[in-house]
């Protein structure tokens, strides 16, 4: 568990995260917002489509577990109480641009002077140096970087993105496990370090063979929902009644008879054509022609919409078919599977009277590490309890502080 | 050299496929012994994953199984014999993390599974990645990632929405878990140093990938919408989208985040009359328009290189970027810069390039070597570390337990 770990979050939209997963383990996190909060207060969905900084789904999903301060690190009051807390900090995530906390006196240097063994997590775009590092670019531009926009959509129109922006969370996913890393380092040998996290890089960590198919076989990976099999293209997602489900044939020996569930269901539905005279068994995929591979699509594809995704499901379930259906997140919210887990969390909201369901444990251990303690901070909640009674600031610093916009 | 974090850790590792053996990986190339166990009797399924050199397969011919378990050693065990498997908990007492990715039942038929390495080492990790997790009513349903991103709701939430629901064509799933799942290994030793005791972590595919689409799900539970696909839209900006370019499949991203950037792109597009036009001079006009705004800017970069327009963009201040395939990874002067790719030799690849992770660190230095070749450090670890004498080993190839 990480109990005991102290993080301060300095993030923005790009890499909450990171201190998120490390708080979901047991660390205390602090997220240190500017005066007014974080920006990624701003997006959307908001609870009841009411768009307030506190409100903010987004912000919601990614800042549970973490108490808030408010603090203007480019005051030299600001700075220097940044300081007084990154003291008796393990961790900073932040995620400015390359060069912005070295301004603002807070960069790993200056932190290190009031605490050799911090460990400073930054995330940022491209990286802290190199041609691109001042670009300031978007989710969408970062996930076409890297690599993964150009793999995601159908083959023959353009690409198309992941709904919730994914970059985002590829960088803060990897920052906690470097900075996991870090922290297990700094425990054995002493030494705290910079750690310098490239979201593009980050989205092409995200992909699986698309460098090596370039490296190896000069051959660009394309998006789609058919795959390259050998000499011929076999799909993965089918239309059914009302949805979609995701499944693809097998041809090989050993593998062929996976096919046969399926068959047998299409079977008693009379739906089986001439599937069974096919040379599932025999046959290796790489001598398949695409006029076969289509014929059978056919008749798969006729059979699926047929049938609704639920019907599918419970019958892949029953005769072990390797098939899974394209699920919404209504679906998601009544799915067995994760009920029968106890995996969605009520958080309580008593600031809006509510209890609010979240997604639960990403891991389940025997020491139960994961928990969910608290809902994310109001702008600002934290303020009195960790500069009056952590810091020690009079109530006069503190009015003083909040007059001059550094709190 | 500095210290790596995990030298001196030892991980028994019985992962195929993805998830697990990139898990692996992040271990391995962090300082950890892991130890993969594998068999001609029952190939990972990552050693038969595209590409291959000059498109043949082979065991040790795959640039997939190359990227994803740099830094390990192979040992060959048929673990369906009581022979290998006793070989097996014999390194799981000398091992401080056993990994494995198998369906549910595999382990329990072969005696391998945790309340039994727990007896054999009492402060033992062991970390189970499977589709969705140990227990529930579906926990023995069988799949891969590439269809399981259907279920987790990712396929649905991506591409457009008059097409079918397109993710990343790949197991984009099975990429996300590693990430939570290390830090769960981690969790795990400074847990085991404080109390001595080991752990049983159970991941399950779909639960770890909800929290990259978490405000969808809060979405559904606080507003009752399940959301759906939207292309490359998204509320605040606009345009917001890609744009063809000359060439096959050639796109470019563009994002417009402010008015004064829409002004900017007018002007790189020499149509400064369009940034005043009252389709498009505002952000909630532009919304009300995107589709012919997307048009006119479709227009634009249809007869240009995807590199002349990103040029003219970039110099005008917008956001913009290349739709990178595999090629313009290679050539990325920002990835060539970090250092993305960087050549490991290989006796059977030749001189392929390794993908390198996404931090930098002076301090921690990720050590990479290059893919075992199967069973390759089978001798080496029946030597060196179960003390096996020679003619012990050859008896044990003889018998296929080593195979």
């Amino acid at each position: 568990m990480l109990t005991g770990y102290r993080i301060l979050d300095l993030t923005d939209e790009k890499g909450p995260l990171c201190s998120r997963i490390l708080g979901d383990l047991g660390a205390d996190v602090l997220k240190v917002e500017p005066p007014g909060g974080d920006r990624s207060r701003r997006i959307g969905p908001f609870y009841h489509d009411e768009p307030h900084p506190n409100k903010s789904l987004h912000f919601w999903s990614y800042n549970t577990n973490k108490l808030g301060v408010t603090l203007n690190l480019a005051t030299a009051d600001g700075g220097s109480l940044f300081k007084r807390l990154a003291a008796r900090a393990d961790v900073v995530v932040e995620s400015f641009m390359p060069g912005q906390m070295k301004a603002w006196g807070l960069d790993y240097q200056d932190l290190r002077a009031v605490n050799p063994r911090i460990i400073v997590t930054s995330i940022t775009p491209y990286g802290q140096t190199g041609p691109d590092a001042q670009y300031d670019d978007s989710d969408l531009v970062l996930m076409a970087r890297g690599g993964l926009l150009y793999m995601s959509g159908e083959a023959d129109g353009p690409p198309g993105r992941t709904r919730v922006p994914q970059s985002w969370n590829q960088a803060g996913a990897q920052a906690a496990m470097v900075t996991t890393l870090a922290l297990h380092h700094r425990d054995r040998y002493g030494v705290g370090q910079h750690i310098d996290v490239s979201m593009q890089e980050a989205v092409a960590n995200a992909l699986i063979s698309v460098q090596s198919h370039w490296d190896i076989l000069r051959v660009n990976e394309r998006r789609g929902t058919s795959q390259v099999r050998g000499k011929v293209i076999g799909r993965y997602s089918w239309p059914c009644k009302d949805g979609y489900i995701n499944w693809c044939w097998w041809v090989a020996p050993g593998w062929g008879q996976k096919n046969y569930p399926l068959l047998e269901w299409m079977t008693e539905m009379g739906m089986q054509g001439d599937l069974w005279d096919q040379p599932w068994e025999e046959k290796s995929t790489a001598e398949l022609t695409q006029k076969e591979v289509d014929h059978w699509e056919d008749v798969f594809g006729a059979f699926f919409k047929t049938q609704t995704k639920a019907e599918i499901y419970k019958q892949a379930l029953k005769r072990r078919i390797m098939l899974f259906p394209t699920y919404e997140p209504s679906d998601l919210a009544s799915y067995e599977q994760l009920r029968a887990r106890n995996y969605w969390q009520q958080v309580e909201h008593p600031e809006l009277g509510v209890k609010v369901t979240y997604p639960g444990p990403f891991v389940q251990t025997t020491s139960n590490m994961w928990s969910l303690r608290r809902r994310p901070p109001l702008v600002g909640e934290h303020n009195t309890e960790v500069y009056e009674k952590d810091l020690g600031l009079s109530k006069q610093q503190i009015i003083s502080l909040k007059s001059a916009g550094v709190i | 050299m500095a210290s790596l974090p995990l030298s001196g850790i030892r991980v028994v590792d019985y992962c195929w496929a993805v998830a697990g053996p990139v898990t692996a990986k992040y271990l391995a190339i962090m300082g950890a012994e892991v130890i993969k166990i594998e068999s001609r009797a029952r190939l990972d399924g990552g050693r038969l994953g595209n590409p291959f050199i000059e498109g043949k397969p082979g065991v040790n011919k795959s640039g997939y199984f190359a990227t994803h378990s740099p830094s390990k050693m192979s040992i060959r065990l048929d673990i369906s014999k009581p022979e290998a498997q006793a070989l097996i908990r014999r390194l799981v007492e000398t091992a401080d993390i056993v990994s494995e990715s198998f369906s549910t039942k595999v382990l329990r038929e072969h005696n391998l599974h945790y309340d039994e390495m727990k007896k054999l080492k009492p402060d033992i990790i062991m970390i189970s990645l499977t589709m969705q997790g140990q227990t529930g009513p579906f926990a023995h349903h069988v799949g891969f990632g590439r269809t399981l991103g259907g279920l987790a709701g990712v396929d649905n939430l991506t591409g457009w929405p008059n097409s079918n629901p397109a993710a990343p064509n790949q197991p984009y799933t099975d990429l996300i878990v590693p990430w939570f799942a290390v830090s769960a290994v981690i969790a795990a030793l400074r847990h085991r140093s404080a109390t001595g005791r080991g752990q049983y972590i159970d991941m399950s595919q779909l639960e770890a990938s909800e929290h990259f689409l978490e405000p969808a799900i809060l979405d559904y539970f606080v507003n009752g919408r399940s959301q759906k696909r939207v292309g490359n839209r998204t509320p605040g900006a606009a345009p917001h989208n890609v744009y063809p370019c000359r060439g096959f499949d050639r796109w470019v991203a563009i994002a417009v985040m402010s008015d004064a950037m829409w002004s900017s792109l007018c002007r790189a597009m020499g149509m400064p009359a369009l940034a005043a036009d009252e389709r498009f001079a505002t952000l909630l006009a532009r919304k009300r328009h995107e589709e012919a705004l997307d048009r006119i800017i479709g227009e634009w970069t249809q007869p240009q290189t995807v590199e002349e327009v990103v040029s003219k963009l970039r110099e005008a201040g917008v956001s913009t970027g290349v739709v990178a395939r595999g090629e313009d990874l290679h050539s990325d002067a920002q990835l060539r810069h970090r250092g993305h790719l960087r050549i490991v030799e290989h006796p059977v690849l030749g001189k392929p390039t390794q993908v390198w992770p996404s931090f930098r660190s002076a301090a921690m230095e990720p050590e990479m070597r290059r893919a075992p070749l199967l069973g390759e450090h089978t001798h080496q670890v029946c030597r060196d570390i179960l003390g096996l004498p020679p003619e012990e080993i050859k008896r044990l190839e003889e018998a296929q337990v080593l195979f």
